[in-house]
């Protein structure tokens, strides 16, 4: 120890004094490696600039055919059509009259203006069958799905199916992505015997793993951001509402209450703990715990507790640590003279931190909110687990939604071309969304710390 | 006259109570709202280490990978292996590695030019591009990686991949602890070097370097507890995989991605599976921020 003192007292003795400090100007040597050592380093610091720029690049020309199909109609259109359900073991009741029976097997029905054809068998009573093939006409708009179907052995008779989908009974089921809608038969005339349905059916399917071949051109153009956008903003800001009165309160507890001792270093160490654990396991736990939690206490809410309001509860604990360190160093750098004269007026805290600590540092609290809404925003895989990836513009905030990068996560992988150019665009918004709110924090930080 | 004193004085007595009740209000709502922020994380770490502890103790959840296609009846009844998260265990320890072998070397030197040219316009602009890197969501790194070397290059999805996008979230951290620290670095013991005919290659390498070294294992280390939890980016980089794997171009699980797949999986099994990777992920990552704040705290730069 006193030999590190020494070695400090001889330094200082040999420091010069600052103004001579900033007179000498180091010249760097001259040797010749120095140049291509300075280059090289140069050269490796770019590589920050470039990817930023690469990435704003890549996301731009990956979503040109997005901006060429949609142009400034993307950010109002509120359907997402890659949503796809297939139908199992549709059958219908036959009437007294009906000797027909009819079994189709699987089919393939796709959530928008879709046509699929599928070769099936009717069955008569005597157990012969007629081939036929159906097409099948669904559409998100109406409520209904259409079938029509021909006999393959006369060309030409054809026979419509409607087969209503009742929309009340959509229900989605988060993460396994199986969709169960239920399907009322109504009424159909197959090789001229009235066939009288009014069985409802559960349909329940899963995902394709090759949407591509599924979806026609005439799908692709319906990819909108709209309720995702809307999604994002309202999980955000909701997430932002709950976190800031305990994010103010654990700085105004740091950074006025208790500055140091073991119950600042309790807090502290929470609140690193808290930043540092990883989103999944947010995510994970929230799935298993917050939401039916929500479920049981608003028991009217969306998904089984899986929607915005689960998703905004998780998003602010995460980001109250974020917001609680950041307003806390703006809070330290208020200078302590101004409290002094404050509390020698005979201020109380209350006083002291509503008319010193609070005007002093309002724009770095506020770039300190911004940065965690920027946060908040680009959150993916806690609020992909607990949102309810339902692609609706939300009605409430017990309605499952969809938020930016929970869309992304969920649907990338395995998007078509079109889809994938959208989905792509929607990650060129929020990154750019993302970098509006990170250069305005920064832009208020440096004006603060400059004062 | 004694009358009117009397009323002033009672207003003021008001007053102060007033205020002082205020204060006791403010006071307690502080309190109150800090103590409550700590409640979820005792939630979090007691339902976690409540489902996934004894996993922990089982040698077999550390060694093999998740059994493919069986039922836990079946496996009750057959007394089968429950599998474990050897796969995401390699997986995490590979991606993450090579993430700290790429970003390490590019955010030191990037640091060292960053602190050693402060002036220049050049730097002002790369620092603000740290920044903004620093906030960009993890998911447009996926993204980006993706587009470029699972796409474009058509390389597919490998643990390559995923090391890069990991890398590129980590790369600020070390870029801003590593200046950071240098910044602190008195000029006299860059200037005795100069003075002694030092070549400045050799000042940087011989002197700022490892005079900084405690900032940059720090930088590393957080970089490294935050790029091991992630996950967004990894989902279509190293994507995952079921079987154990050592080989880095091919797919490759990781424990985050594992818990994204068992946690929507249907099968109680899995979900087991997932909750002992969690408490395998949050003991990693609470063993990473202790050795953290040892090293900052023995280390620390003295000048």
């Amino acid at each position: 120890m006193s030999k590190n003192q020494k070695h400090k007292d001889k330094h200082q003795s040999i420091q010069p004094r600052p103004e001579q400090a900033a007179e000498a100007k180091i010249t760097p040597a001259v040797y010749k490696g120095d140049k291509i050592f300075n280059r090289v380093l140069l050269g490796v610091s770019a590589t920050v600039f470039i990817v930023l720029l690469g990435i704003f690049i890549t996301l731009l020309s990956s979503a040109t055919p997005s901006f060429e199909e949609f142009g400034l109609r993307f950010f109002t259109i509120d359907k997402w059509f890659a949503r796809m359900t297939s139908v199992s073991g549709l059958s219908g009741v036959q009437t007294a009259n009906n000797p027909l029976r009819m079994e189709v097997k699987f089919i393939s029905i796709i959530d928008g203006a879709s046509v699929t054809s599928e070769k099936f068998h009717l069955f008569t009573a005597d157990n012969s069958s007629v081939p036929v093939t159906a097409k099948w006409f669904s559409s998100e708009f109406s409520n209904k799905v259409e079938v029509i179907v021909q006999n393959d052995l006369m060309p030409g008779v054809t026979n419509t199916l409607v087969v209503l989908k009742n929309i009340l009974d959509y229900n989605h089921f988060p993460l396994a992505d199986i969709y169960r809608c239920r399907f009322v038969l109504l009424q159909t005339n197959i090789n001229g015997f009235d066939y009288n349905i009014v069985k409802t059916v559960s349909i329940s399917g899963e995902r394709y793993g090759d949407i591509e071949s599924y979806i026609t051109e005439g799908d692709q153009r319906w990819f909108g951001a709209l309720p995702f956008v809307s999604g994002t903003l309202l999980t955000s800001l909701l997430a932002l509402l709950i976190s800031l009165p305990f994010s103010l309160a654990i700085a105004v507890f740091l950074g006025e209450y208790f500055t140091s001792g073991i119950v600042s270093d309790v807090l502290k160490t929470t609140n690193e703990l808290l930043a540092g654990i990883p989103s999944i396991i947010y995510g994970f736990w929230a799935f298993k715990f917050v939401a039916p939690l929500v479920y049981e206490l608003f028991p009217y809410s969306d998904g089984g507790g899986s929607n915005i309001l689960t998703a905004s509860i998780v998003l602010a604990i995460m980001i109250i640590p974020y917001s609680a360190s950041l307003s806390r160093e703006v809070i330290n750098m208020v200078p302590n003279d101004l409290k002094e004269a404050a509390y020698a007026m005979g201020a109380t805290r209350y006083e002291v931190v509503k008319r010193v600590i609070v005007p002093y540092s309002s724009s770095g609290i506020v770039a300190g909110t911004l940065l965690a809404f920027g946060r908040a925003l680009g959150e993916t895989m806690a609020v992909t687990l607990v949102i309810g990836n339902k692609n609706e513009i939300p009605q409430s905030i017990f309605s499952s939604g969809q938020t930016i990068a929970s869309l992304i996560a969920s649907k990338y992988a395995e998007g078509g071309r079109m889809q994938i150019a959208a989905l792509t665009e929607l990650g060129l918004i929020l990154f750019v969304i993302t970098l509006v709110f990170g250069l305005l924090g920064r832009y208020l930080i440096k004006k603060l710390s400059v004062r | 006259m004694k009358a009117i004193d009397r009323e002033a004085k009672k207003q003021v007595t008001k007053s102060v109570g007033k205020n002082i009740l205020k204060d006791r209000i403010f006071e307690g709502l502080v309190i109150l709202f800090s103590i409550l922020s700590i409640v979820p994380l005792i939630f979090i770490l007691s339902y976690i280490f409540a489902k996934g502890f004894p996993k922990l103790f089982i040698p077999e959840f550390w060694i093999s990978a998740p059994p493919v296609g069986q039922s836990k009846v079946a496996i009750e009844t057959i007394g089968m292996n429950y599998g474990g998260i050897a796969n995401g265990i390699i997986g995490t320890f590979f991606v993450v590695i090579m993430a700290a072998f790429i970003a390490v070397p590019l955010g030191v030197m990037t640091g060292v030019y960053l602190a050693e040219n402060r002036q220049s316009k050049i730097v002002n602009a790369i620092e603000v591009a740290v920044d903004m890197i620093q906030g960009v969501p993890s998911i447009i790194f996926g993204i980006f990686i993706n587009i470029w070397l699972v796409t474009t290059m058509k390389a597919g999805y490998s643990a390559i991949a995923g090391s890069i996008s990991l890398a590129l979230m980590m790369l600020p951290i070390v870029i801003k602890s590593t200046e950071e620290t240098i910044k602190l670095i008195p000029d006299t013991l860059k200037e005795a070097a100069v003075a002694l005919g030092t070549p400045y290659y050799k000042v940087i390498l011989k002197i700022i370097v490892p005079a900084a070294m405690s900032g940059i294992v720090t930088g590393v280390l957080v970089g490294v507890t935050r790029i091991a939890g992630e996950t967004a980016p990894l989902i279509f980089t190293a994507f995952g995989n079921p079987n154990v794997n050592y080989n880095v171009t091919q797919p490759m699980e990781t424990l985050p991605t594992l818990i994204y797949n068992n946690a929507r999986s249907a099968s109680p099994n899995l979900i087991e599976n997932a909750w002992g990777a969690s408490a395998a992920l949050v003991v990693l990552v609470l063993l990473l921020n202790i050795l953290t704040k040892v090293v900052v705290n023995k280390w620390k730069v003295k000048f």
